[in-house]
């Protein structure tokens, strides 16, 4: 089947920058979870999750999200997620009160920023 | 024992002439007679070897005896005594077929001679005779048996004609039973013991009235019930049985009264049982009894029967090996269709398939794809040729159209690719069709296939035209993308051939009529259209060939309606979120309320998939309804909710609550109802 959602990972100053292009759901978040938690190699400082081209995420992404979160934080490693101010996605995350255990910019450039800061 | 008659009135010479005989011709009785009367009365009596008589009588005379006896004994020499000097007399008695004639006085030793040799001519005569008859004796049973031989070859060939056009168990065997007692014997019951043990048995009396007699007996003491029936003996030994005169161990097997009576009424006199051996198996037994006296089976009745049960082997081995191979065919191609045709959410689906010729399996298929983004893939093809070879074909063309198309190429690059894969000397056409009810656009690849056709809303008919080469019919064909817009409401309907072709029908009749059918057909749903189509084109005019049928409607969407059913897996969700979606911008919701409301009715559904079912066939309903600024989103299943579990499973309630004005969740004893509302902000911002 094709994917109804394509995983984009570059390197922005040895942070890794994953994008996800479509629609995720129970279809497809636990999937995509471990793809994006072996995005982040041991040397990185942690990984951001570029959420601004994402067009669904539900409770099942939010969750993949939140133990992606609680799997890096035990590497030492830290999660970002970018949702631009006017993202319908936003308010996904808002409800689930995700940005109270991961913190959420509004720009890639932001969180990569704030990553190489941490370090 | 030589005997003769002499007639004479003179009492001198009817005393004098015998004497004379006697001494001179041995073993010879001698009668005599007075009168020709008394004579004739005589000869009527007995056929004697030789007469005399007188010419000269008192009322009927030597010559009017003469004439009477060529009459009533032509073969008989008749000696006519005259007087001396008679010539024209002698002449006359000679030309009325006297064998000679004596002269008065009569000389004795002339008449000895003339005696035994008349005698002696007529013993001679009738051994000739005697011969000949022989002979038409001999001929005539010689004629008789080459009657009887023909008609048995001829019922040999009559049989054996039966056998090679072979129907099915039930009809064959019913039709050479019913062909055997009318030339072989008076009762025929033929036992065929399947290969899955099921036994076939035809049953026929040559007085159809006493049928249901023998019919009777079969179903009181069936082979299979006693080991000492004769037909399970037979089926056991392989070896025929025949019993000429008394059918003791038909009467042996007469455990009851009613048994007994049956045999009794049949009154069977003769009976012999032949095995069925193909392959140096035997698969049956013909029975053969006879309930004439004059029909007894010997040594020639068993040798046709032993021949007819040759045949009827070879047939029954024929016909096995025919429908294994048949089934496997059919299985390959049945198992090719799809069982069940996928639940798209807002598009309805119906497909028939009708098999020609019982006897060939076709290549002709059809599939039904959900493709991503809520678009249909349909696939109607049909390979060359018949039975296992094309079912193969067909099985291999149609994984490798799934593959591509579920890899998303587009309708050319898989038909091109088709074209690589496809056998040399192989051939198929195929129609790949992609529908995106978004739009309603088609866009498609025809390979040598009948045009897809279009039946709009009002009723209007079109066919999609554009066309390729069939599939392996050129080596580097190039397949061009079709495209087309429909009306929304409009139906699809693809077929193979055999629903436009048939015997003597030209393929732009066969057009017609189906353009013709489909405009008449029944509107409210697609199963009776396409039963109505099937009918009308098949009706007057049953095809050879196998017809596929498959035909696609897409519902308009209804701003204040949205009714979907799919099934309960994960894979529904993107379908059913693009379908919403579409149906929100219908119903005038901004894009953050489109976005929100998925997100609730997709959170409900998630939830009704995983907690609700483990069935594998399991069903999920949706009802969206807006009445005024509220949309009321309704999702129904038929299963039982289970409590949250773990930590973050809890998160899917509170998305809808938090999407959603309110949201009810109604478990009753067959399911659960998620009942969820939203007020529109669109009347405010008017």
């Amino acid at each position: 089947m094709t994917p109804i959602v394509a995983v984009k990972i570059q390197n922005q100053d040895t942070v890794p920058v994953a994008r996800l292009e479509g629609e995720i759901d129970i279809l497809n978040a636990s999937e995509i979870g471990i793809q994006l938690f072996g995005a982040a190699p041991n040397t990185a400082p942690g990984l951001v999750v570029d959420l601004s081209r994402t067009t669904y995420l539900d409770s099942r992404g939010v969750q993949m999200l939140v133990e992606l979160a609680e799997r890096m934080r035990r590497r030492q490693q830290r999660l970002r997620v970018v949702v631009p101010e006017r993202s319908v996605v936003r308010r996904v995350l808002q409800l689930s009160h995700l940005d109270a255990s991961v913190p959420l910019d509004h720009t890639v450039e932001e969180a990569v920023t704030h990553l190489r800061k941490e370090q | 024992m030589t005997r003769i008659l002499i007639v004479d009135d003179d009492p001198a010479l009817l005393h004098a002439l015998p004497e004379a005989v006697r001494l001179r011709v041995d073993g010879v009785i001698v009668d005599t007679a007075d009168s020709a009367p008394v004579a004739l009365e005589r000869i009527g009596a007995v056929d004697y070897d030789a007469i005399v008589t007188d010419i000269k009588m008192p009322g009927m005379d030597g010559l009017a005896l003469l004439s009477r006896i060529r009459t009533i004994r032509p073969d008989t020499p008749t000696l006519l005594i005259t007087g001396h000097g008679e010539h024209d007399l002698a002449i006359q008695a000679l030309r009325g077929g006297a064998y000679d004639f004596i002269q008065k006085p009569i000389d004795r030793e002339y008449f000895a001679l003339s005696l035994r040799r008349a005698i002696q001519v007529r013993e001679l005569k009738r051994q000739v005779e005697e011969q000949q008859r022989a002979l038409r004796r001999h001929a005539e049973e010689l004629e008789q048996a080459v009657v009887a031989r023909t008609r048995e070859l001829q019922f040999l060939a009559e049989a054996s004609k039966l056998l090679a056009v072979w129907l099915d168990y039930p009809t064959t065997l019913e039709h050479l039973a019913r062909m055997t007692v009318t030339v072989l014997a008076d009762v025929c019951v033929i036992d065929v013991v399947e290969e899955d043990g099921v036994a076939q048995v035809a049953v026929a009396h040559a007085d159809p009235s006493r049928q249901a007699l023998i019919r009777n007996l079969r179903r009181r003491c069936p082979p299979h019930a006693n080991e000492s029936h004769p037909v399970a003996r037979v089926l056991r030994s392989g070896q025929s049985e025949m019993d000429a005169e008394v059918p003791h161990w038909l009467v042996g097997e007469a455990t009851d009264g009613e048994v007994m009576k049956a045999l009794l009424e049949l009154g069977i006199t003769s009976v012999m049982v032949v095995p069925l051996v193909a392959r140096e198996r035997t698969v049956g037994a013909i029975t053969l009894a006879a309930d004439r006296p004059d029909r007894r089976f010997g040594p020639r009745e068993l040798a046709l029967a032993e021949d007819l049960a040759r045949r009827t082997a070879l047939a029954v081995d024929n016909a096995r090996l025919y429908q294994r191979e048949h089934r496997v065919a059919e299985t390959l191609q049945r198992s090719l269709l799809p069982q069940r045709l996928p639940e798209i959410p807002g598009v309805a689906v119906a497909a028939r398939y009708r098999p020609g010729q019982p006897e060939a399996v076709g290549g002709d298929w059809y599939d039904v794809l959900t493709l991503p983004g809520w678009q249909v893939g349909l696939v109607m093809g049909d390979v060359a040729g018949r039975g296992v070879r094309a079912a193969a074909v067909m099985g291999q063309l149609r994984n490798a159209l799934r593959a591509y198309a579920l890899e998303g190429h587009p309708p050319a690059p898989v038909a091109e690719r088709l074209n690589y894969l496809i056998d040399l000397g192989e051939m198929a056409t195929i129609l790949y069709l992609i529908f995106d009810p978004a739009t309603w656009t088609v866009r498609y690849v025809n390979a040598g296939h009948p045009p897809p056709l279009v039946i709009g809303p009002d009723r209007s008919t079109r066919f999609l035209g554009g066309g390729a080469p069939p599939l392996g019919g050129l080596l580097q064909p190039s397949y061009r993308e079709e495209t087309a817009t429909l009306a929304p409401g409009s139906t699809i309907v693809l077929y193979t051939d055999g629903l436009v072709e048939g015997k003597g029908a030209n393929v732009d009749e066969g057009l017609r009529r189906l353009e013709r059918a489909a405009a008449a057909g029944p509107d409210a749903d697609l199963e009776s259209l396409l039963d109505h189509v099937l009918t009308a084109l098949l009706r007057d005019r049953p095809s050879g060939d196998d017809v596929a049928l498959l035909a696609l409607r897409a519902s308009p969407l209804d701003p204040d309606r949205l009714e979907l059913r799919m099934p309960a897996v994960p894979f529904s969700l993107p379908s059913l979120r693009h379908i919403l979606r579409q149906w929100l911008e219908t119903a005038e919701a901004d894009p953050e309320e489109v976005y929100e409301i998925t997100v609730a009715c997709s959170e409900a559904c998630t939830n009704a998939i995983e907690h609700a079912y483990n069935a594998a066939d399991a069903i999920i309903e949706v009802k969206a309804t807006r009445s005024g600024e509220e949309v009321v989103i309704t999702v129904r299943d038929w299963g039982q909710w289970r409590p949250p579990r773990g930590k973050h499973r809890g998160r899917g309630l509170g998305m809808m609550q938090g999407m959603m004005d309110a949201v009810e969740i109604i478990p009753d004893p067959r399911g659960t109802t998620v009942q969820m509302r939203r007020r529109l902000r669109r009347e405010v911002q008017r």
